[in-house]
């Protein structure tokens, strides 16, 4: 009978087929031996089962008493592994608190066939695969297309483009994708203690502005590489483009910005926290200085209360200019909740007296105009069951727009508010007429 | 008694720290500075920008206790803050879109009001497009600098999407921008130095050969071609991979890769001498290699140029350097979360002690050699065979990087000391268009002080009065072979499956970082990118495989003190050392010991310290023997270099009986952190043709281009069918990121896969599964197979570019005489270069 035998360098199970180091007694000449380095040659050329049975007799007691001694040194210590530069470290390892979510052997095995040599054996993108830029890090908590279970398990089906990241749609099971996509989010912050607090910016006892990259609201929209977000004492932020143009993208509502700028490599999108409630990025500009205007950005500040943005508004011809101060806060009512901006406009240039139209966006899909104490409510359907309704503090009328005059100060102060309806009839109406 | 000696030296070997002190301020609780800007407000206050984005002021940052230092958060969520300029009471910062002017209205010390100045520059909204800057002329402009962006695929290709990236602006105060010069890369440094000059500094990469120091100059091209396209004359986007026309004004210095890998920003030491002997000259952060390099300039012919050399090292990941009104150098330190010196963030402060250090103050460059000022008058004379210098130039190409080329010496004539033994003549037949590094050993001021630093590095742009010169320190090359190809016939032999390849006991993975309490040790947590002796009676780590010629690469890191070595071809040892524990005692790696004990000790010195991570590259030739076993050719050592520093150069290596031998990593001397082991065999097979049958590969439903065949996933493919039982195969071949197929030789099938996510890898045969990555996908490489049926039992072993990486061993059944391939995904695209067969005895 022959034997049948794997072979490969399958460090545990089959034969290997290269010899065995052949441990040479070589004495390197600038290295002083002691009569301990040469008892530990002697040691590693004797034969395996004198050298077990030496350990077994004289090391097994050392060794208690070593472990004792590393315990309590372990305990002394508690700043990490340590490897003394000698020749024999002495080593305490210490376990790292790890998951405490029970996951099944098999879809680690999984991971670690799939996923571990790039994205390393902990998830944190250490892995043995050497790439041209480090391997996303699931410790982080960021993942490229989101950190659902559906969005994890549609970028491990389908990869992502121009990176190394493969699809696995053809690879792995769907049971089995979304078994390995369970697995990489739990290796997220949820449960490995990664510190993340260092990188969220909260509102705490005054408004906040943050600039940077803003990253795309929705499919089909861009990213704005010139960002800069407002966030309110009230819980309510303020998404601006600022880059080719001053534009106000989005109100969002609930917790402010994480700075994932500049993890790992820098350079990367804000992450803002907040809800969406209100996107507008697809409206056309709020107020114009004839056709074609242009908006850059002057600045941002905190004062007091309120984050303030300051822009200018140049006509084509570039003979109008104003200089717009705008800010936002939130807007409750009994009929639904909001937002307020406060624009305060004032004549930047010195030729000609600058004539600036306001248009509400909603205009043409108004099913209601109403006067209120201080102005006008604007009241438009956005689906079945959905109304917008927005305010301003002036006399509007939808077919003209709103020429804003200036006071005697030369500024002119506007408020828009913008709440959400869930339901239009009479009473409610009637109630909207006597807000302000 | 060469303990005795060694004493002696180390007591009269001075330090760094002898002369300047350095003191880490404490940061702020719980935050992280990484510095990107500093200047001092009118009342004294240090003003920090980061690149987080926050601007920080501290109170009492020069007090003589450090920890008196007060920080306040003076502003944050600003888009990274990587140069600032005090103006009035305001400050002018640039952040990764606009220049900004932050101003403090209510006086209550939080910066509120950002003005927007000017947005005038281009952001497609890549990572890399960087800001920096803010030096500020007498006319009240400042001057930025902006970053190439990198995107994938092809991510080594600088590219400038947008307006002015690659450029040096100069901002006048209303916000005109006007473009100053072109051709840059990563500059992260900009300064006017006490002459007026505008300085910037690049980082080494694609058409950058190294970190170079620019005289900035109007109208000025630096090399990278990317920003040319923002010419009006080249309204097109420049080639990434062919150099453009215009040939790259002279960088004034080239600092060399081994002491600088990213540079950050510089200052000129106008401190009237509170700082030290070096005034006017400037101080370079460094951040790769954490220190701090010295640099001074001169100007031939209108042609700015110097010297450059070490100043104080292991301080930290600098990348800003300000001088403080008393005279004290600021140190900010970044990492940007790569891996940088530690610390990798804070601040520091650098004060000279008062006591001169014996240094090269200055040197000069002469039309028949140099002219070295000293800080101190000489003491012996000196003799020319003490002085070593070695002369080098760049290549001007798309690679990443370029290693120092035409590395030759030049002869020391003789040495002329002036009269007050302050300033040495050393004679030497100079050229224009090379950098050179030159070497002073054993030179000693007169009351006994060695030199602080032997060497220095110059670039010569000019001789004087030699006229325009007929060469350049950048020199235009074939550009290099496709990035792709790059890794052809390299074996990854640690990655993936990183032991696999290897026999070793007592090693582990994981990541590993010096002990910032105890120097002598690692610090080692979870993770893959170290492997580390770091159990108790540890082995050698001791390659499977048997390397004779060879190209081999090995990243290292030491524990101050810790010595080991790589062992080659079974004798040879390239010892790995750190000595930094001896204070004063030069820190070395890279002496070759050979088997009958000779030392051979390095050229010189490129090894940089403890607790940083080092690349050993060494190319060998193994002894030859005649059919006698008699020695025709001894073994030598090609080159062997540390960082791309040539350490030896055609080296015999002594007696080795081996022509082939396991390279191994010695275990059982200190610790040592090893990675990315990677070896090139130099004598693979293809070399012999006897008796080998070629196989015509006119395969169904393959092409056929250039004399290869080329399939794309069509089923299983005969190659041919009239193997005898005995055999060995071989063929070269070429298969695509993501492929996958496999030959099956009679019913066992051996796999070709470079990067398909799953195993088997190339190697792999039936279920004797290879898991190491151990060959770059889209490169080329050799596969040999050998069959030899034993009764019932038939051995299959597989070697990659000639070596043995597999073997298997199973019932031989029928062996079948057939061989067939089969790309196995829809993807799929192979390349087999000739394919031959000879019987085995």
């Amino acid at each position: 009978m022959f034997r049948i035998y794997k072979g490969g360098f399958d460090p545990v199970g089959g034969n290997t087929p290269f010899r065995r180091p052949h441990v040479k007694a070589r004495i390197d000449p600038n290295v002083h031996f002691s009569l301990l380095d040469v008892a530990r040659r002697l040691f590693q050329l004797m034969h395996p089962t004198i050298r077990t049975t030496l350990i077994l007799l004289f090391v097994t007691p050392l060794g208690i008493l070593l472990i004792w001694l590393l315990a309590m040194w372990g305990a002394h210590r508690m700043t990490g592994d340590r490897i003394a530069a000698t020749n024999r470290p002495i080593v305490a390892r210490q376990q790292r608190p790890v998951s405490t979510v029970v996951i099944p052997m098999s879809t680690r095995s999984l991971y670690i066939a799939y996923c571990a040599q790039c994205h390393g054996e902990s998830g944190d993108g250490q892995g043995t695969r050497v790439l041209d830029r480090p391997a996303r890090s699931f410790k982080d908590g960021g993942f490229s297309f989101g950190n659902t279970t559906e969005a994890l398990y549609r970028t491990i089906s389908n990869g992502i483009g121009g990176t190394p990241m493969p699809g696995y749609a053809d690879t792995l099971s769907a049971a089995d994708r979304r078994r390995l996509a369970e697995y990489v989010q739990a290796l997220g912050p949820e449960i490995i203690d990664v510190d993340t607090s260092a990188t969220i910016m909260r509102v705490t006892d005054r408004p906040l502005v943050v600039r940077g990259h803003l990253p795309s609201l929705d499919e089909g929209l861009p990213e704005h590489p010139r960002g800069v977000i407002m966030a309110s004492m009230d819980g309510m932020s303020f998404q601006y483009d600022v880059g080719e143009t001053v534009k106000l993208l989005a109100v969002r509502q609930g917790d402010f910005v994480e700075r994932t700028d500049w993890t790992n490599r820098g350079g990367s999108p804000l992450k803002p926290l907040g809800r969406v409630i209100h996107l507008l990025e697809s409206e056309p500009a709020l107020i114009e200085l004839g056709e074609r205007s242009t908006r850059r950005l002057l600045g941002t500040a905190v004062e007091s209360d309120r984050a303030v943005i300051r822009y200018r508004i140049t006509s084509e011809a570039e003979d109008e200019a104003i200089d717009v101060t705008e800010w936002g806060q939130a807007f409750t009512s009994p009929l639904g909740s909001g937002y307020r901006r406060t624009l305060t406009l004032r004549p930047a240039s010195t030729g000609r007296v600058p004539r600036p139209v306001l248009r509400l966006p909603a205009d043409e899909a108004a099913i209601a105009v109403l006067p209120s104490p201080d102005g006008t409510w604007v009241v438009s359907e956005l689906e079945a069951g959905h109304y917008l309704a927005r305010s301003i503090n002036a006399t509007y009328d939808p077919g003209t727009g709103l020429r804003i005059p200036f006071g005697n100060d030369a500024s002119a102060t506007l408020e828009l508010t913008t709440f959400f309806l869930s339901d239009w009839n009479d009473a409610t109406a009637s109630m909207l007429k006597e807000m302000n | 008694m060469h303990a005795i000696l060694l004493t002696l030296a180390v007591v009269a070997q001075p330090v760094e720290t002898d002369y300047w002190s350095v003191e880490h301020l404490p940061n702020p609780e719980g935050e992280i500075l990484e510095v990107g800007g500093m200047d001092f407000l009118p009342d004294g206050r240090l003003v920090v920008s980061t690149r987080r984005g926050q601007l920080w002021t501290v109170k009492h940052a020069l007090a003589d206790d450090p920890s008196e230092a007060e920080f306040t958060l003076a502003a944050e969520g600003l888009h990274e803050g990587l140069g600032l300029k005090v103006v009035g009471e305001d400050i002018l910062l640039v952040q990764r879109g606009e220049l900004s002017r932050l101003r403090d209205l209510d006086r209550d010390g939080t910066f509120e009001t950002v003005e927007t100045i000017t947005q005038g520059w281009g952001m497609s909204g890549n990572y890399h497009e960087f800001a920096f800057g803010l030096p500020r002329d007498e006319e009240g402009n400042v001057y930025v600098s902006l970053n190439v962006g990198f995107w994938d695929p092809e991510w080594w290709h600088g590219r400038s999407a947008e307006p002015w990236r690659g450029w040096v602006l100069r901002i006048a105060p209303d916000g005109t921008i006007t473009p100053v010069a072109s051709g840059l890369r990563s500059p992260c440094g900009l300064a006017i130095d006490g002459e007026g000059r505008l300085l910037a500094t690049d980082n080494q990469g694609d058409w950058m050969a190294a970190c170079p120091i620019i005289h900035v100059k109007d109208g000025g091209f630096y090399g990278h071609p990317a920003s040319l396209r923002w010419n009006d004359e080249a309204p097109d986007e420049p080639s990434t991979t062919i150099p453009p026309d215009r040939a790259p004004d002279p960088a004034a210095i080239w600092i060399p890769y081994a002491w600088s890998r990213s540079t950050g920003n510089l200052e000129s030491d106008r401190s009237g001498g509170r700082f030290g002997p070096f005034e006017n000259q400037l101080l370079v952060a460094e951040l790769t290699n954490g220190m701090l390099l010295r640099a001074q300039l001169e100007e031939v012919d209108g042609v700015t140029q110097g010297a450059c050399f070490k100043f104080l090292q292991r301080i930290g990941s600098a990348c800003r350097v300000l001088f403080a009104p008393d005279g004290s150098l600021i140190v900010g330190f970044t990492n940007r979360g790569w891996g940088g010196y530690p610390p990798g963030h804070g601040l520091a402060r650098v004060r000279y002690r008062g006591e001169e250090p014996m240094e090269i103050d200055r040197v000069s460059i002469q039309s028949d050699g140099f002219e070295l000022e000293f800080t101190k008058a000489l003491g012996p004379d000196i003799d020319p065979k003490s002085i070593s210098i070695t002369a080098y130039d760049y290549n001007w190409w798309w690679d990443y990087g370029s290693p120092e080329q035409n590395v030759h010496t030049i002869p020391v004539l003789g040495t002329v000391l002036s009269e007050d033994r302050r300033t040495l003549r050393v004679e030497s037949p100079i050229e224009a268009g090379w950098c050179i590094r030159m070497r002073l050993d054993d030179v000693a001021a007169e009351d006994g002080t060695p030199l602080l630093h032997d060497e220095f590095s110059y670039t010569i742009n000019r001789v004087p009065g030699a006229g325009p010169p007929t060469r350049t320190v950048l020199q235009r090359v074939q550009p290099p072979e496709q990035r792709d190809d790059r890794e052809s016939g390299w074996l990854r032999l640690t990655w993936g499956s990183v032991f696999e390849q290897w026999e070793s006991v007592g090693w582990t993975l994981g990541e590993a970082e010096l002990d910032s309490d105890d120097r002598t040790r690692f610090t080692t947590r979870e993770g893959n990118s170290a492997i580390v002796n770091s159990q108790s009676l540890p082995s050698d780590f001791t390659s499977r495989g048997r390397f004779g010629d060879m190209e081999m690469q090995l990243k290292f890191m030491l524990p101050e003190g810790s010595t080991t070595g790589v062992r080659l071809l079974d004798g040879p040892v390239i010892e790995l050392g750190d000595n930094s524990r001896l204070a004063g005692y030069p820190a070395t790696s890279g002496a070759l010991i050979l088997a009958d004990g000779t030392r051979i000790e390095p050229r010189t010195n490129a090894y940089q310290g403890a607790g940083m991570w080092h690349e050993l590259r060494a190319t060998i030739r193994a002894p030859r023997f005649n059919s006698d076993g008699v020695l025709t050719e001894e073994a030598r050592a090609e080159s062997i270099s540390i960082d791309g520093t040539i350490l030896h150069l055609d080296v015999p290596l002594g007696p080795v009986e081996s022509r082939r031998a396991p390279l191994a990593v010695i275990g059982d001397r200190g610790v040592v952190g090893i990675a990315d082991i990677r070896i090139k065999p130099l004598d693979a097979a293809w070399n012999d043709s006897d008796g080998w049958n070629r196989v015509e590969l006119d395969l169904e439903g393959w092409e056929r281009t250039d004399g290869s065949a080329v399939g794309t996933g069509s089923g299983p493919t005969r190659i041919t069918d009239t193997l005898p039982a005995n055999v060995a195969l071989r063929t070269g071949i070429r298969i695509n990121e993501g492929g996958r197929a496999r030959l099956m030789l009679g019913t066992t099938p051996i796999f070709v896969n470079n990067s398909f996510a799953a195993h088997p890898r190339t190697g792999s045969i039936g279920d004797a599964v290879v898991r190491t990555d151990l060959l770059a996908a889209e490169n080329r490489f050799t596969l040999e197979i050998r069959r030899r049926t034993d009764g019932d039992v038939q051995h299959i072993r597989t070697l990659v570019n000639g070596i043995l990486v597999n073997e298997w061993s199973g019932p031989a059944g029928d062996p079948g005489d057939a061989l067939d391939i089969e790309p196995l995904e829809p993807d799929t695209r192979i390349e087999l270069d000739g394919f031959e067969w000879r019987p085995l005895p």
